[in-house]
């Protein structure tokens, strides 16, 4: 007749007399003990958790501020804000890189038409992914973004580091490309009434080169035959020469930190400056 | 968020804990050695790296540190061997080993990682303010808690073979020299780390990496090196079905870890095995059992928990090589975000759980067919080969001069803990204001 089974340490497998507490070896009990079987259970509950996180990033609904609450109080902050966009600028940094400014305006409500304003800017990668994006946010649009604050006593922007924190939101039927909102100016009529084409895409027919930053992308152009100037930012000029007659296709804007009108072009558009055939030439 | 992007976090978080399984079984190497690597991969490649969402490299990442902070314990549980001239500083893990129970431990420290793994994928989330406000109290007073916790180490240095010689002269020189020894190796390795903080010869393309020679000499390389000196034999190992536990010790334990890694992923400067020191003691834990599970949950806290805290609304805090390094093309913004990431986290611990058992059998039986001394002997090569590929000759002096350092607890038996004065003290100078003129007075500057 066989005899019992031998009692084995569950700790360490050494054979023990029967009805051992303790392993004489390893000093391992016997009777108090966990199941391995729970660290597998543990990693079910992380699956569980995993899966709740997941359909939470999925479901997630931001909580947007006003763009009149963003102070200098809420300097540095990660935000969340919403608005329509009213203007876009990709210009060129001296390194020939892009940089985006959104300018974004509070959504109008029946009790509170739309007047805050806020850029938005992207610099760097996300400028570079900005660019390549195939259908990036365009005025009109409305969007959200997410971003750090920056805020002080006179300025006051987001600076976002990934187009894909730009989500357009909705779209306004039927919305126009930029290339048809075009208004003509002279530069006459630029200096003398700056603000009839405030923030609007304007082309200058007929200019004249009157000065070329060497290591800045910055064009002034005068009216033909006159000394006062309109500075064109944002375009690689040094192809050009003092006196040649050239049309500008731009968005005209207050440079606000310094005080004057420029007009700012998009970036990458070769036709932004066109050099045109003189007067009587072949 | 869109439901592409979260389903492709899954495979990528998937691959890293693949990639962390696989160099795991090195020991000695540390994973942001490994994410170090990736991030030359990344700079080499660049456009492929470009085209991705940074989330999905950031998913990546993660899953290579949570399968790392669960498993790499495994192939230091079994390939690491101390012989008979150590047993006065026998570690409970090396204790197991020898009773034929490292499979044991290492599930024991697994639960450790478990409870770890829930605190920060299930409570985290809803703890970031409090986090928040505790990072905000903490912060102005990070040098004299490093200072602190710098003379508890100094003053719980002890001697541990006193009573072998044979006067009383040669006792007292005995329990001196351990003593001396142990106050040494804080103060040179407190000097080595004001000088790769303010004067580092790393060339500046490697210097994302500037501590990383530096870490290898002081604690990878000294252990690999003793491994392949030893003489001891490692026993067969019994893959045990339950543990020799109670809920109490899980419990304790992993109180103890969660306290110690907190601390530890919260305080710059602070590692896992100091505030487990503090901790240990301030939890009143004892026995093997807790110091193991502690130290399982304290592994995770400090190496995923301080990286979370790099995603966390409210907190946004870059601590670890990990954040470092992710923050070089990542830079979190959004709450879907987060919950992304802790679903990451959650996901990768669920998977390296899994494997846990599994690896440490498969370690276990390579012991008994693979020569151990091989084993490190390869990591050896391996280590001083990345330091050499990613910081140059010059990290590979600093590496030299770090593991002269670093073999000084082993051959005079003292504890390896005062060697994290190469980060604690710079960090704590600094934090006070002062670094800049010690760096001076010492002439590194």
């Amino acid at each position: 007749m066989p005899g019992p089974e031998p009692l084995l340490c569950p700790s360490c497998g050494r054979p023990l007399p029967a009805e051992s507490g303790v392993c004489r070896f390893c000093a391992a009990s016997l009777r108090t003990r966990i199941s391995t079987a729970w660290i597998g259970r543990g990693a079910l509950l992380l699956l569980v958790i995993a899966a709740i996180h997941f359909t939470a990033a999925l479901q997630y609904r931001p909580r947007l501020t006003a763009l009149g609450d963003l102070t200098a109080e809420m300097n540095f902050e990660r935000v969340r804000v919403a608005g329509r966009v009213v203007n876009v600028n990709v210009t060129q940094d001296r390194y020939n890189a892009p940089l985006v400014r959104l300018d974004l305006e509070d959504l109008a409500t029946a009790d509170a038409p739309a007047r805050q304003r806020l850029s938005v800017r992207l610099e760097g990668e996300a400028a570079l992914d900005f660019v390549a994006l195939k259908d990036p946010p365009r005025r009109g649009d409305v969007i959200e973004v997410a971003g750090s604050l920056f805020a002080g006593s006179s300025y006051r922007f987001i600076s976002v580091n990934s187009a894909s924190l730009l989500k357009i939101k909705s779209r306004p039927a039927g919305s126009m490309p930029e290339a048809r909102e075009d208004m003509p100016a002279t530069i006459a009529e630029l200096l003398a009434e700056p603000g009839r084409f405030s923030n609007r895409w304007i082309v200058v027919a007929a200019a004249e080169v009157a000065d070329v930053a060497a290591t800045h992308p910055i064009v002034r152009i005068r009216e033909p035959g006159q000394t006062n100037t309109v500075m064109v930012f944002g375009f690689d000029g040094r192809s050009l020469t003092v006196g040649q007659k050239v049309a500008v296709r731009g968005h005209f804007v207050y440079f606000e930190k310094m005080g004057y009108w420029e007009i700012m072009t998009a970036r990458g558009n070769p036709r932004a400056i066109e050099p045109v055939a003189a007067a009587g030439g072949d | 968020m869109e439901l592409n992007l979260v389903l492709m976090c899954i495979p990528t978080a998937l691959l890293g804990v693949a990639v962390a399984a696989v160099f795991s079984f090195i020991p000695g190497l540390h994973i942001y050695n490994v994410i170090a690597f990736t991030m030359m991969l990344a700079f080499a490649f660049v456009e492929f790296f470009a085209a991705l969402d940074p989330l999905l490299t950031t998913s990546f990442i993660l899953g290579m540190v949570v399968g790392f902070s669960v498993l790499f314990t495994v192939s230091s549980q079994f390939f690491q061997p101390c012989d008979d001239s150590f047993r006065s500083m026998m570690m409970p893990h090396e204790r197991f080993l020898y009773e034929g129970r490292g499979y044991e431990a290492v599930i024991l420290a697994g639960f450790g990682s478990l409870i770890a793994l829930v605190l920060i994928a299930g409570l985290f989330p809803f703890l970031t303010k409090p986090i928040g406000l505790v990072r905000e109290l903490i912060r102005p007073h990070v040098y004299w808690i490093l200072g602190l916790v710098s003379a508890f180490i100094l003053i719980g240095e002890w001697p541990k073979d006193h009573g072998v010689g044979k006067t009383v002269r040669q006792r007292l020189a005995d329990g001196w020299v351990q003593l001396g020894m142990g106050f040494f190796t804080f103060v040179a390795a407190a000097v080595l780390g004001m000088f790769v903080f303010y004067n580092t010869i790393i060339p500046v393309e490697s210097a994302f990496q500037s501590l990383m020679p530096v870490f290898m000499g002081l604690f990878a390389l000294p252990s690999q090196i003793m491994t392949v000196i030893t003489r001891a034999t490692i026993p067969p190992q019994h893959f045990a079905g339950s543990v020799d536990a109670e809920p109490h010790d899980l419990a304790r334990g992993a109180l103890t870890g969660t306290v110690a890694g907190l601390f530890s992923s919260l305080t710059p400067g602070m590692t896992p095995g100091p505030a487990l020191l503090v901790a240990g003691h301030a939890t009143a834990s004892s026995g093997d059992k807790q110091f193991i599970v502690g130290g399982g949950a304290a592994r995770v806290l400090y190496y995923i928990g301080a990286l979370v805290l790099f995603f966390m609304p409210d907190v946004y805090m870059r601590r670890g090589g990990a954040a470092i390094n992710i923050s070089l093309f990542f830079v979190p913004e959004t709450v879907e975000q987060y919950l992304a990431v802790s679903g990451v986290i959650a996901l990768s611990g669920a998977t390296a759980l899994w494997l846990l058992p599994r690896y440490a059998r498969f370690c276990a039986r390579t012991t008994q067919r693979v020569n151990y001394h091989w084993i490190s002997a390869a990591s050896v090569l391996l280590l001083v080969a990345m330091v050499l590929f990613i910081t140059g000759w010059r990290g590979l002096v600093l590496m030299a001069v770090s593991t002269a350092l670093g073999l000084v607890p082993n051959f005079w038996h003292t504890r390896r803990v005062p060697l994290l004065a190469v980060l604690m003290v710079p960090v704590s100078l600094n934090m006070a204001g002062v670094g800049h003129q010690v760096a001076q007075w010492l002439g590194f500057r």
